[in-house]
């Protein structure tokens, strides 16, 4: 690894990524001299994970196994006669299995693809603002003046915010009738009459974007200052030294130094890209027309609207197969860079 | 495990299990003997509110009331009754009562005691409405029937010296691209286009109907590809659209109330929204600025037909109170002991009709609605108010809501107009 | 040239290379404030002007010119969504001090039982080799990858046939599905950054392994523990969809959807819907911004190691 080999950041990164490697912790052969020494560490390790792993297994892994289940099968909720699974007097309907029907009829359905290309443009376009905003701030604030403490504490305001009070918000700013941003725009004189923002589908989803980009800018923010700040000194030193001035030092120093964040922050703002679906619901309801309808608010109305439990999570189950494969990729990536880096 | 172990365990699985009894225990309330719950859609709650009060007053009753934004209405009603629960008599709009029926959510009312005398008492169209899709059986009781009208802001006219109201739709453009031109509106036209089951969709059959088209045929599939009624329609809303005569914020609206409400400034020359609305627009100097009565209602225009329909109270099928929830259905879309009081309240605070025609002879409520419309000529609109079938058929819900993009992509230009029709079409037939 | 000129002209040029390092140190400054400016304006005007036009009347946000300091300063609004005074969608409004703690319920104790299991399992991920290890670290990994949403149509029908539909229970259940996995892994990257010799010594000292944990390492892991309990309770505060959809009986619902069931109420004027927003906004902005150093550092490190 260049650069940061010292530092806490990326050094705890690698430690990690060398965990899921297999390595193993660094606290691995100690035996305890005293207390239940019939137990070795191993199966007092798993004593301590066991209660979270086996509650994510029922809360994540059987609910996440079952709805692949509903996504081969034809849901209806008031029929929940027929097979079913049956454990402690709980009975869990597996209603009428059907093999891909759900899948098919998804891949020939024309809005799916719509809905995909949309979803493609709102992850590309989030990402790339998230990343350029969150690492503009980042540089912004990496300089010195007085109140800088403060500014870092507004950084969380953003971030903080439940995403229903962030959709709100900036209805308040962009409504056609009565919104700030159309006030100020009047006020200067720079528009006659107050902009419909939600008119054009195209808008509409940049709009979606941007505001989500505000609420999760901030924390991308905050990875990029914690990584410059574990840049030593003396890195930069040496390149004004030598003569470099501002942007060299950004792209020559800086930039090599935190690569394994921004790379952390693209994976993290695909997968939020992805999932986003408070703010549609909150915003625009998928319109204007289908303008603003990604695969998951698709996958969400036709579940949760349309009561098509089955086709619904098909849906659902495309767009995790998306993020995961995604985040294969990504992980593919970062860990070849740091084979190759260390 | 060591004791500590154990015991540290168990005190986990203690708190755990105390704060999840905890959690639920907050909410055990004292319960009514009977409590009776009752769900509508938000419109007026308090006027709601207030004659659920008096019923539980004069009748010693225990409805417990609560409304839900109308756009998740219907889903969320669907939810509830998903996940087990009970809410005894509820709201029921016309395209989701033969869906509710079918799936066993609500019950057919005919056997239920004097409700023979009631059917007799309504208008033949909307006892209709109110039937199963075979014909057999009364799945609700009135909340109320109504439909759509063109209103107009006089003022507005006058001012541009229109002396009347335009009487065809081309005489309708013509005055709104006046009206923008002489920079008197910016966006004077002013339809019903919000996403809501209470918008686009209705207004669009209404606009059909006024050119002479049919939407759906007898065996109510969808034919708006064979109308050319349907297809003028259409490219009249494009041209409008196009023109800028219309604002677009009304397509991202949430309800036809929120529509309604853009009238009110007095920046718009015309609107054609549910006959209703006029009230306040024309009746409320409170809250409209084109009150009183500068906002007047004309006769639609091209046929004059428009979209009629008939909302309902209905009752849950696994009511365990039905003796009280009928009372109470019979209270709010009946004559409980002889008194309209409900339907009465509705005509004389909102200016929401019925379809029991005895009412508006009643002085009461003609001089009420003098107040805010032309009583005559509504009555006289409602001679041409036209229903259909097809929202009997469980697959209109959907239908109707997925329809709305697509008419919006062909109102903002992005699909032709025959490709709109066609896939509207496809909708329907691969729902069907 | 004589050597004084010479030195003269040197002395000359510096002069002229130091005004213009100093002009150029001025301008620069100037940029830095004012990029500092635009990002602080940036971060908080918007949910500036959400107060301000939660104690404005309806009728001035609709006035044009817009006027950015408010005539009138009024707490109408959130005396409306208080229930201290009728209006018209007294009945929604009603609503907002119940579902307030309701969430804080739900937020609270999902809170309690991710930082009882999770740090725990966390502490393990940290210091000790067990089987499957590595396995169940990608499977942590796996689940924060995972969209929540596909998960609630099977909750959705387990929570009903465990009869725990509608209730608070229901949603804790569920909310562990999202941020037990996160507090996992958080809490073990923060004990990753305590010195493994402090439990070494512990063991030394005549601790056995649970006391080296909970006398030992657990006393000294307050920022950890408050940086995880702080995120947790924060996402459950401000979690909207899950509970919009499993928690639709009247009274079991948490705070944001009623707030959005104000939005889409029809005839609720915009200032009282942000008031309703900013009082529901309050206190996880304020949580947030308590225990910031906290929590910065916890996320950061929990973040940039996983």
């Amino acid at each position: 690894m260049i650069a940061a080999s010292g530092s806490r950041s990326t050094s705890g990164y690698a430690g990690v990524l060398r965990t899921l490697g297999g390595v193993g912790g660094h606290f691995g052969r100690v035996r305890a001299p005293l207390g239940a020494p019939h137990l070795t560490d191993a199966s007092f390790a798993a004593f301590l994970v066991l209660p979270a792993l086996l509650g994510i297994l029922l809360v994540v892994g059987f609910p996440l196994l079952y709805s692949f289940w509903m996504s081969l099968a034809q849901v209806n909720l008031l029929r929940t006669t027929g097979p079913a699974l049956e454990f402690f007097g709980i009975r869990l309907p597996l209603f009428k299995f059907v093999g891909i029907d759900n899948y098919a009829s998804v891949f020939v359905d024309p809005l799916y693809w719509s809905s995909f290309w949309r979803t493609a443009y709102f992850v590309l376009a989030f990402v790339a603002e998230t990343t350029v905003v969150g690492l503009g701030m980042a540089l912004v604030l990496q300089e010195s003046f007085p109140g800088r403490p403060l500014m870092r504490s507004l950084l969380l305001i953003p971030w903080s915010l439940s995403r229903v009070v962030v959709g709100l918000l900036w209805q308040g700013l962009l409504d056609g009738e009565f919104g700030a941003l159309n006030g100020l725009l009047y006020n200067l004189g720079m528009i006659e009459s107050y902009i419909a923002f939600f008119k054009q589908g195209f808008s509409a989803l940049n709009v979606l974007v941007s505001v989500y980009m505000w609420n999760q800018a901030p924390f991308a923010t905050l990875l990029f200052l914690a990584a410059m700040q574990s840049v030593p000194e003396d890195h930069y030193m040496a390149a004004s030294v030598d003569g470099a001035g501002y942007w060299q030092r950004l792209w020559h120093v800086t930039l090599p130094a935190i690569r394994p964040v921004v790379f952390l922050v693209l994976v993290l703002a695909t997968v939020n890209g992805f999932l986003m679906l408070d703010l549609i619901y909150v915003m625009t309801m998928g319109g204007p027309g289908h303008d603003t309808t990604t695969i998951s608010w698709l996958g969400f109305q036709t579940a949760f609207a349309f009561f098509k439990f089955g086709t619904g999570t098909a849906i659902l189950y495309t767009l995790t197969a998306l993020c995961l494969a995604l985040t294969f990729v990504y992980h593919r990536l970062l860990l070849r860079r740091f084979e190759a880096d260390a | 495990m060591n004791g500590i172990d154990r015991r540290t365990f168990l005190g986990h699985a203690g708190v755990l299990g105390a704060s999840l009894f905890l959690a639920d225990g907050s909410r055990s309330l004292a319960r009514a003997d009977r409590p009776l719950n009752f769900s509508g859609w938000v419109f007026k709650p308090d006027t709601v509110k207030d004659y659920v009060n008096l019923y539980n007053q004069k009748f010693s009753g225990q409805v417990k009331y609560e409304a839900i934004p109308w756009a998740q209405y219907h889903p969320t009603m669907e939810t509830r009754a998903f996940a087990g629960e009970v809410v005894d008599v509820m709201y029921c709009n016309h395209n989701n009562r033969e869906r509710w029926f079918e799936s066993g959510l609500i019950r057919a009312l005919d056997d239920l005691p004097g409700l023979d005398e009631l059917k007799k008492k309504m208008t033949p169209a909307n006892l209709d409405s109110l039937k199963s899709k075979d014909g057999t059986k009364l799945l609700g009781l009135p909340y109320f029937t109504s439909l759509f009208v063109l209103m107009y802001n006089e003022p507005m006219l006058k001012d541009a010296g229109i002396a009347a109201p335009a009487k065809s739709w081309d005489e309708l453009v013509e005055h709104c691209q006046k009206l923008r031109r002489d920079k008197i509106s910016d966006t004077p036209f002013l339809p019903n286009w919000n996403a809501s089951p209470s918008g686009t969709m209705p207004q669009l059959m209404t606009d059909c109907f006024s050119e002479g088209a049919q939407v759906f045929d007898a065996k109510n599939q969808l034919i708006v590809d064979q109308e050319p009624g349907a297809a003028r329609a259409m490219e009249r809303w494009q041209k409008v659209y196009k023109a800028n005569l219309v604002n677009p914020e009304v397509l991202t609206k949430t309800s036809s109330t929120d529509t309604h409400r853009l009238m009110w400034t007095g920046r718009y020359a015309y609107h054609t929204n549910h006959s209703y609305y006029l009230k306040t627009i024309a009746g409320e100097p409170e809250n409209s600025k084109l009150a009183p009565k500068k906002a007047k209602m004309t006769m639609y225009p091209g046929t004059g037909q428009t979209y009629m329909w008939t909302d309902s109270y209905v009752v849950n099928a696994k009511t365990k109170v039905l003796d009280d929830a009928w009372k109470f259905a019979r209270f709010l879309g009946g004559n409980l002991a002889g008194d309209w009081y409900v339907q009465r309240q509705w005509c004389l605070i909102s200016g929401l009709d019925n379809p029991y025609p005895e009412m508006y002879d009643h002085p009461e409520i003609v001089k009420s609605y003098d107040r805010w419309i032309d009583l005559k000529l509504l009555r006289q609109q409602y001679q041409k108010g036209k229903v259909i079938a097809a929202y009997k058929e469980p697959w209109y819900g959907e239908y109707d809501t997925k329809a709305v993009p697509i008419v919006h992509d062909m109102i903002r230009g992005s699909l032709t107009v025959p490709k709109a029709l066609k896939d509207l079409v496809k909708l329907q037939k691969s729902l069907a | 040239m004589s050597r004084a000129s010479a030195g003269a002209a040197l002395g000359h040029a510096h002069v002229a290379v130091r005004s213009r390092s100093a002009a150029r140190f001025v301008a620069r400054r100037a940029l830095v404030y004012g990029l500092v400016l635009v990002v602080a304006v940036w971060l908080i005007a918007p949910f500036a002007w959400l107060f301000v036009t939660s104690v404005s009347y309806q009728k001035h946000l609709l006035a044009r010119p817009l006027s950015f300091i408010p005539p009138e300063v009024t707490l109408e609004n959130y005396r409306m969504v208080l229930g201290l005074k009728r209006f018209h969608a007294e009945g929604q409004a009603a609503k907002i001090l119940p579902s307030m703690l309701n969430t804080l319920i739900v937020a609270s104790v999902v809170t309690v039982i991710n930082l009882l299991v999770g740090t725990t399992a966390g502490y393990a991920y940290a210091r000790y080799r067990f089987p499957l290890k590595t396995l169940s670290l990608y499977a942590l990994l796996f689940t924060r990858m995972l969209p929540t949403i596909v998960l609630i149509p099977a909750f959705f029908l387990m929570l009903r046939a465990l009869g725990l539909a509608n209730t608070l229970s229901g949603l804790t259940i569920a909310y562990c599905s999202f941020t037990l996995p996160f507090t996992v892994w958080i809490m073990k990257a923060y004990f990753e950054t305590i010195p493994g010799d402090l439990d070494k010594s512990a063991l030394v000292d005549g601790c056995n392994r649970l006391q080296a944990y909970y006398r030992v390492v657990l006393p000294v892991s307050g920022p950890g523990l408050v940086a995880g309990g702080a995120f947790t309770f924060m996402l459950c505060w401000n979690e909207f969809l899950v509970a919009q959809v499993l928690n639709t009986k009247p009274g079991t619902t948490t705070l944001p959807p009623v707030i959005a069931g104000m939005n889409g109420q029809i005839n609720i004027d915009y200032s009282v819907i942000a008031a309703s927003g900013f009082l529901g906004a309050l206190p996880a902005v304020l949580l947030v911004l308590l225990f910031q150093r906290y929590m910065v550092q916890g996320l950061t490190t929990g973040s940039i190691k996983g």
